[in-house]
């Protein structure tokens, strides 16, 4: 199989270039992409990629895979392989610090701003700050982001103003805390969010859902966000 | 060794290498024809005037919809916003809750190409028939 | 240990929020959508329109306001549009320091097409 993997050095390129690889695939197994590159590593040294948990909870391996962001360990290549080709590239709008790893920081930056801490101002209780079944249910969907990027950088609205606009991730977790019975600062924390830019650049294009590892819904948690918005505002 | 600095970084923005789901492009057409609708309402407005100035600009206006370059222009504008309603309309239901999902996603964005085709198929036959 | 003075401002957007931005744009939208609706379906269920209906169909006052209602809500919502799209590709992102200057003439340029549309409009309507 031919694997193409975006290569930049700062130390040695003037700018990126793809470079392909014949990786042959032991008879009929169907591997993941990690296990590709892996191989491909044993080929070249130098090729520099994020990777940890290799099964899909730590998030560091997002990549552009053949055109689709995903995780690298738990894509197989029956789901992405064409014509015995993998392409590999970094996600995409973010600086690349190397090869395929990119430069997270305005990614987590957004995630700070949002807050992704329970606030509560009543007094600690004795024991643990009680929640029903119904309410924690609410969390499901979005308590399981792993922050791996693949959504906000699939994002157009992102890749336009990852300064100004939060992001699917970054809005998913603002949801997160919003929907939570245990937060007392909801009101704050909609007032942080009123601007024309930090939750409306949102256009519902949907790339985020589309490409999401963890199966979750931006989408759907910023429509809340908006709604709540408007309950507090219009 | 050349120096480098964190503003030097390249970013992997070649939208040729990335796969834009259905959903995705139907959102840029809509924006597509959105700016095509910004002057496409100078037209409509010079129709409007035209036709309502007295009865030979109304039959001055219906002379020249016989022409095929002001036709088509007529029917480009036209379309851009029928697609522009249709997908509009499809924004409205995803604010009410309606095809906020993975599979709906899809399967909206189908729907207002297939409505859109439709009607830009039948304004055409309005006009040049 | 809060960062709420993270919000972005802007000067150049059409409301005081992100949210009524986002609101006027919709109701814009059902506005302009009612008017779309019901001149299809004049003119399509009158075939063989002559001048004389067409001249009157405008001249009433109930057309008039309708017509001027939809065209302010045009205004509006053409406005936010093309707002959005300026502050997506006009940017220092995208071209380099020019681009404020850039993204404000194209602002400008926009009010001025609107005027112009709303201007004329109003014209056309009270000339009937």
């Amino acid at each position: 199989m031919l694997v193409s993997v975006y290569r930049y050095n700062p130390e040695t390129d003037l700018k990126p270039s793809m470079r392909d690889y014949q990786i042959e695939i032991p008879g009929g197994k169907d591997l993941m992409v990690l296990d590709v590159l892996a191989m491909v590593k044993e080929q070249d040294d130098s090729v520099a990629y994020r990777r940890s948990c290799r099964e899909g909870v730590c998030g560091s391996d997002g990549m552009n895979i053949n055109g689709v962001n995903g995780l690298a360990c738990i894509t197989p290549l029956s789901d992405v392989v064409k014509n015995d080709k993998l392409v590999l590239r970094p996600l995409p709008g973010l600086p690349v610090v190397r090869d395929l790893v990119v430069d997270m920081s305005i990614f987590y930056k957004q995630y700070e701003r949002i807050e992704p801490y329970l606030q509560n101002d009543d007094p600690v209780p004795a024991i643990e700050r009680l929640q029903s079944p119904e309410d924690r249910a609410k969390l499901d969907g979005l308590y399981e982001c792993i922050l791996c990027a693949c959504c906000s950088t699939n994002c157009p609205s992102f890749w336009w103003n990852p300064e100004k606009f939060v992001g699917p991730a970054g809005l998913l977790q603002a949801y997160r805390f919003l929907a939570d019975s245990r937060d007392t600062h909801t009101d704050e924390r909609l007032a942080n969010l009123e601007d024309p830019f930090s939750v409306f650049r949102c256009r519902g294009i949907m790339n985020c859902v589309a490409v999401c590892p963890k199966g979750l819904n931006p989408t759907k948690a910023i429509g809340h966000i908006r709604e709540m918005l408007m309950e507090r505002g219009a | 060794m050349k120096p480098t600095t964190k503003n030097d970084r390249p970013v992997n923005l070649d939208l040729s290498t990335i796969k834009l789901p259905l959903a995705a492009i139907t959102s840029i057409s809509h924006r597509i024809s959105g700016v095509i609708m910004f002057a496409g309402i100078g037209i409509l407005l010079w129709m409007l005037e035209l036709s309502l100035s007295s009865e030979a600009g109304f039959n001055r206006l219906h002379e020249l919809l016989t022409s095929p370059l002001v036709t088509f222009v007529v029917w480009g504008v036209l379309s851009a916003l029928a697609y522009h309603l249709i997908a509009g309309v499809k924004h409205l239901l995803m604010d009410a809750g309606i095809g906020e999902t993975k599979e709906g996603a899809p399967r909206g964005a189908t729907i207002v190409i297939i409505a859109s085709l439709i009607t830009i198929l039948a304004l055409g036959v309005w006009l040049w028939v | 240990m809060g960062m709420k003075n993270m919000q972005v401002s802007s000067v150049t957007n059409f409301g005081r929020s992100g949210l009524s931005d986002w609101l006027i744009q919709r109701v814009s939208a059902v506005i302009l959508l009612l008017y779309i609706v019901c001149h299809s379906a004049i003119i399509l269920s009158t075939p063989e329109m002559s001048y004389a209906q067409w001249r009157e169909l405008f001249a009433g006052t109930t057309m008039r306001i309708f017509s001027l209602l939809t065209l302010l809500a045009l205004c509006a919502h053409a406005w936010i549009g093309m707002w959005t799209v300026a502050t997506d590709y006009l940017t220092r992102r995208m071209m380099g320091s020019k681009a404020t200057l850039v993204r404000l003439v194209f602002l400008v340029g926009c009010i001025a097409v609107l005027a112009i549309y709303f201007i004329w409009c109003v014209i056309i309507l009270w000339s009937v």
